[in-house]
């Protein structure tokens, strides 16, 4: 494997402005690399600043928002600043994109193939018509779409949801990427066509050899394709690792808390441990450690009203594996659950 | 509020035989048969859990359960009452013991309503309003009376849902429908909201008909389940058996489709055995409904539709005419 990254973001902070002109940073000071055909999973909950992420890697971030520093770098070419003109030759054909709702991702007044065929000539200006819809059945057939050339022709609601994602995934990779970017691909979907799709995602990414970078809550889907894993909350990166390092040794109390809270047969069936209160809105994350309210670790202490740094672990690597915590490592404390009453809800 | 004694054997809410169809218009079939003779019972104090996937008849039969669509045959008893035989004012009556928790707690709270009005609505038009009341409610599902003037805008996901279970307590009901009431949550919240569930059925002796997709959901707070799949039950026992015995080979796919979170199982089995999706209702395959998804199937699925039958113990049924094959060539249980 090259050591040569596809995507390296350093120190990448995206804000908005709010109605008094106040700047509310979405994403703040984070950095990661992928290497070729690496699978790197984003964790987080809403509002944790995942999809602005990926969206200002994408180069896709709505007016409103701003990278106000860092740098994005795809295979050494900055991104941050770049001309809009060779953004675009980039975007479908560098790095290929599989947003959440397959519906709202196609259009629905034009057939399926047609989308499919003008991701494949806007990049490519002497693709003749009859090699396109050849391209664009190739393309169908290789997701698993059953009777391409007439599905081809048919409108996106004429197609099942798990079909269509399958269509944003052939366009996605129509181009064969190096970077493919997915944001919850299957969230959208039922248990069974999840499985089928991740499926077709998986294949497609191989054969195309690209690297992707999925976001996704669901660490079950996590644990099954990831290499590498980041877990966010409240904007930033709380801990980082491979997918095994995550799984068999997480060192933040959030991401422990994250894994005991999956459902299991193992889970005890009279209270699931539960991480209390919700994540903070972006315009009200707490001075501090961001997780200290909800923070169940022993370790709490006066040390948490300070920012913890993202800092690697003892004796890791060139790619680290660092954890955002004063107490990493500590044991969640065994009270997952308080009488409802007493617990306390305050306003978002 | 009611203190529930040793009743744990009433059946509160059953469905019988229940079938429904719509009408269709333009050309093709006339008739598309949502639920097709579904028959289910749930006693006081319990959880079934009902799974099935987009589009499998889940919702319409929640319809008719509380009464939003009319039955095109079979019928719905609560308390042993028949839903369809009752005078209106008798109707809403019995109704009111039944309550509903909707998947979105987003668009299920009015926007203008603040906290209080919310949970207040059901008691007002019921005549039973009292401050004290909404204060009690609130405080059982975990909100503090102080939020009592904020609208569902300045609360998150979890708290909405807190919100939404509140309002479905006002009236004392004996049964809550939940449909996917943690699907649309963070991770971290699905938690907490499941062990309220679990709290106050302990404590009001609640009966749930909680539908949902998630398995590990399902089998966490399930204690009979039953699989739904193109408007039928085809499979059905307690939790136990569903999940470390399933027989039906629509039950052992989904069971296998759910992804498992740890990094080391993904080498270890394949996890897709299902090809295609859930048939369209209203062009439904001859025979068994699962056939043209079936691994198994042969000849005898699409000239006989097969019906639930025992598998040998007595709260364990399902619905394929091959259990042994299933077994032996449809991956593996849940493990």
């Amino acid at each position: 494997m090259s050591t040569e990254p596809i995507l390296d973001v350093q120190d990448l902070t995206v804000v908005y402005q709010d109605d008094r002109g106040r700047d509310v940073p979405l994403v703040e000071d984070i950095s990661f690399t992928v290497l070729p055909r690496e699978v790197l999973c984003i964790v987080g909950e809403a509002g944790s600043g995942k999809s602005v992420t990926m969206l200002a890697v994408m180069g896709l971030l709505p007016p409103e928002l701003h990278i106000t520093s860092g740098s994005i770098r795809y295979r050494g070419e900055e991104l941050v600043g770049m001309p809009e003109k060779r953004r675009r030759a980039l975007r479908g054909k560098e790095m290929g994109m599989v947003f959440q709702d397959p519906m709202t991702a196609l259009n629905p007044v034009k057939s399926v193939g047609s989308q499919i065929g003008r991701a494949l000539s806007v990049h490519n200006r002497r693709l003749a018509w009859g090699d396109r819809d050849q391209r664009v059945a190739e393309l169908l057939a290789s997701v698993g779409v059953p009777q391409p050339k007439r599905r081809s022709r048919l409108y996106p609601h004429e197609w099942s949801g798990g079909m269509r994602q399958r269509a944003v995934i052939a366009m996605a990779i129509a181009n064969s990427p190096s970077l493919l970017v997915a944001d919850e691909p299957t969230t959208a979907l039922d248990t069974t066509v999840q499985a089928q799709v991740m499926e077709a995602l998986e294949t497609a990414r191989e054969t195309s050899d690209a690297a992707m970078v999925m976001i996704t809550h669901d660490l079950a889907l996590v644990a099954q394709v990831a290499d590498r894993v980041a877990i966010m909350y409240s904007g930033s990166f709380v801990e980082t690792g491979s997918v095994y390092e995550i799984f068999d040794s997480a060192q933040h109390p959030y991401t422990k808390g994250l894994l005991a809270s999956i459902l299991t047969e193992y889970s005890d069936t009279n209270a699931a441990f539960a991480i209390p209160g919700s994540p903070p809105a972006p315009s009200q994350r707490p001075e501090g450690c961001a997780f200290a309210p909800r923070c169940t670790s022993a370790g709490k202490d006066a040390a948490c009203l300070e920012r913890p740094a993202l800092l690697p672990m003892p004796g890791s690597g060139e790619r680290q594996r660092a954890a955002a915590c004063h107490h990493p490592g500590t044991e969640l404390l065994n009270a997952p659950y308080a009488a409802p009453a007493a617990e306390r809800a305050g306003a978002r | 509020m009611t203190v529930v004694t040793n009743a744990a054997e009433e059946v509160v809410l059953r469905v019988n035989e229940l079938s429904l169809e719509y009408r269709l218009r333009g050309a093709g079939p006339k008739t598309l048969r949502a639920v097709d003779g579904v028959s289910l019972e749930l006693r006081r104090g319990e959880t079934l859990g009902l799974v099935g996937e987009s589009g499998c008849g889940k919702s319409s039969l929640v319809r008719t359960i509380f009464d939003i669509n009319v039955p095109s045959s079979g019928s719905v008893e609560v308390f042993g009452q028949r839903l369809a035989e009752l005078r209106p004012k008798d109707r809403r009556q019995l109704r009111n013991r039944v309550q509903m928790i909707f998947q979105d707690p987003y668009s299920a709270l009015d926007p203008r309503l603040s906290a209080h009005e919310i949970v207040a609505e059901p008691l007002r038009i019921a005549r039973r309003y009292s401050k004290d009341r909404v204060v009690e409610l609130l405080e059982s599902v975990g909100l503090s009376a102080e939020v009592m003037d904020r609208r569902p805008a300045a609360f998150s996901g979890g708290q909405r849902q807190r919100l939404g279970i509140a309002r479905a307590l006002a009236l004392d009901p004996d049964v809550l429908v939940l449909d996917e009431p943690v699907s649309a949550l963070d991770v971290s919240v699905q938690a907490q909201v499941i062990n309220l569930l679990k709290d106050l059925q302990q404590r009001l002796g609640l009966a749930y008909l909680f539908i949902a997709h998630d398995l590990s959901v399902v089998r966490h707070i399930s204690d009979r389940v039953a699989v739904m799949h193109l408007g039928q039950i085809v499979e059905t026992g307690t939790a136990e058996e569903i999940f470390a015995n399933p027989v039906h080979p629509y039950t052992r796919s989904l069971l296998s489709a759910a992804p498992v979170p740890d990094p080391r199982a993904r080498s270890s089995r394949r996890r897709v055995v299902l090809a295609g999706e859930l048939p369209d209702a209203a062009r439904r395959p001859s025979g068994c409904s699962f056939r043209t998804r079936c691994p198994i199937a042969q000849e005898q699925c699409s000239q006989q539709d097969p019906t639930l039958v025992s598998t040998g113990s007595p709260t364990h049924q399902h619905a394929c005419h091959f259990p042994e094959d299933s077994q032996r060539s449809v991956a593996p249980a849940m493990t």
